[in-house]
């Protein structure tokens, strides 16, 4: 395939958002969006927007990675650079696949793999799970306390009672992060049996959704139960445009 | 069938292939390379298309022959052929006889999708896409599928990227890409 400069794509990268790591993210959508408004167009299917036989992509992706913090960013740039070009491979041969898709729920692993032991991150992670006490311990107030909960069966509000107790392991925790963290990009739909006075709402979409930080501690037992039964959508989040 | 000849043109026309391009190899310099004829070529395959088809097939076959192989002989459980499956790819992909993916130039050189080579190149993605998933099931990970289309493009990409600029080093990355993607998909 005759190569293109990488030049318009670093651009549209820039300009999708100020923040690395959602740059590194945006390549793999605005790879998807081009290929997509060009799939009639049958000379698109000989450019090759990854050729990049100057490497100017790559050493974008590397200072992009770099200002991400990530622990290797030579290696973080070489696999999304990897996982691009062999989505755009992948959907060209297949346009209604997940190529894109796929690709980027890889990038998300692979940045936060280079950027949760940095020390922003680390005290940024520290937070986002005390951040999930005030929920806990509001919730189960409220759980036990209304209609909801008297309606749940005496195993229920025992195993509640009982969760309340268990601290999760350093996996299940990691699982709480990385679950709070791919909610934030999908829609989400929760269940009837949590739907929670507004206020309590609006305090659980704003810590666990939003991510905003609050300063109480307990246990996340019964958040990390609550959130296993939040239904989230990510397909139309993941291909839509970055701001 | 087994012809020393056909094998030879065979070799040769893979070679060719990879170095210079499917397109921008022409018969004559084929035959002209194996020392044989255009009429002994003809003999053996129809058509350039058909010598093309029989390279890809070819390679794919190797390709999986070897692989499975590899894995077999790496470990018993499923889960850890799953995590040597990269070892084994990096291997064949840095072995001096690695002639690159006859499947991955063909796709990229032949991209209407109603062409031979083209619909014999996605089937065999597909079937590595199957394999793939088979051993991503085998090994207990929730979503085969996802993690085995990941790897495939993983896979793919740092094929493509190895053939670019051989010896580049890059693979290692890619390699420790695919142990995060499983260890990730495993939990």
């Amino acid at each position: 395939m005759p190569s293109v400069d990488s030049e318009w794509l670093i651009q549209a990268i820039c300009s999708s958002s100020q923040d690395p790591q959602q740059r590194l993210l945006a390549l793999f959508d605005i790879l998807a969006e081009w290929l997509l408004s060009n799939q009639d167009k049958s000379n698109a299917r000989n450019i090759n927007p990854l050729a990049d036989e100057k490497q100017t992509l790559l050493n974008f992706l590397i200072q992009e990675s770099t200002h991400a913090r990530a622990a290797s960013p030579e290696a973080l740039a070489y696999q999304l650079f990897f996982m691009a070009k062999g989505a755009l491979h992948e959907a060209i041969r297949m346009p209604q696949g997940e190529a894109f898709t796929q690709a980027k729920y890889a990038a998300i692993t692979l940045i936060k793999a280079q950027t949760s032991n940095t020390p922003s991150k680390r005290v940024r992670y520290s937070i986002a799970l005390l951040s999930t006490v005030i929920i806990t311990a509001l919730s189960s107030y409220l759980l036990l306390k209304n209609d909801i909960a008297t309606q749940a069966t005496p195993h229920t509000q025992q195993s509640l009672k009982t969760n309340l107790n268990n601290k999760p392991s350093p996996a299940e925790m990691a699982e709480l992060y990385k679950k709070i963290e791919l909610m934030r990009s999908g829609v989400c739909r929760f269940p009837e049996a949590l739907m929670l006075p507004d206020k309590l709402k609006s305090v659980y979409i704003e810590n666990i959704v939003q991510g905003v930080p609050s300063a109480d501690t307990s246990d996340t037992q019964l958040m990390y139960d609550l959130l296993k039964q939040i239904q989230c959508d990510y397909a139309p989040m993941l291909m839509k445009n970055s701001k | 069938m087994g012809s020393p000849l056909r094998d030879k043109i065979l070799d040769v026309a893979a070679d060719l292939f990879q170095t210079r391009g499917i397109n921008s190899t022409g018969v004559d310099t084929i035959v002209a390379v194996a020392g044989t004829t255009k009429m002994t070529l003809y003999k053996y395959f129809n058509s350039k298309e058909e010598l093309i088809l029989e390279v890809v097939k070819k390679n794919h076959q190797d390709f999986n022959e070897w692989l499975a192989n590899a894995l077999n002989k790496s470990a018993k459980k499923p889960e850890d052929k799953l995590q040597k499956l990269f070892d084994c790819i990096e291997e064949w992909i840095t072995a001096s006889t690695f002639k690159g993916m006859a499947s991955l130039k063909a796709s990229a050189e032949f991209p209407n999708e109603e062409n031979a080579v083209h619909m014999l190149s996605a089937e065999q993605a597909r079937q590595f896409r199957q394999f793939l998933t088979a051993l991503a099931v085998d090994a207990g990970v929730k979503e085969p599928e996802a993690l085995s289309l990941q790897l495939s493009l993983l896979i793919e990409g740092s094929i493509q990227a190895e053939q670019i600029k051989r010896g580049s080093g890059a693979i290692k990355h890619a390699k420790k890409a695919a142990k995060l993607l499983i260890e990730n998909a495993l939990n």
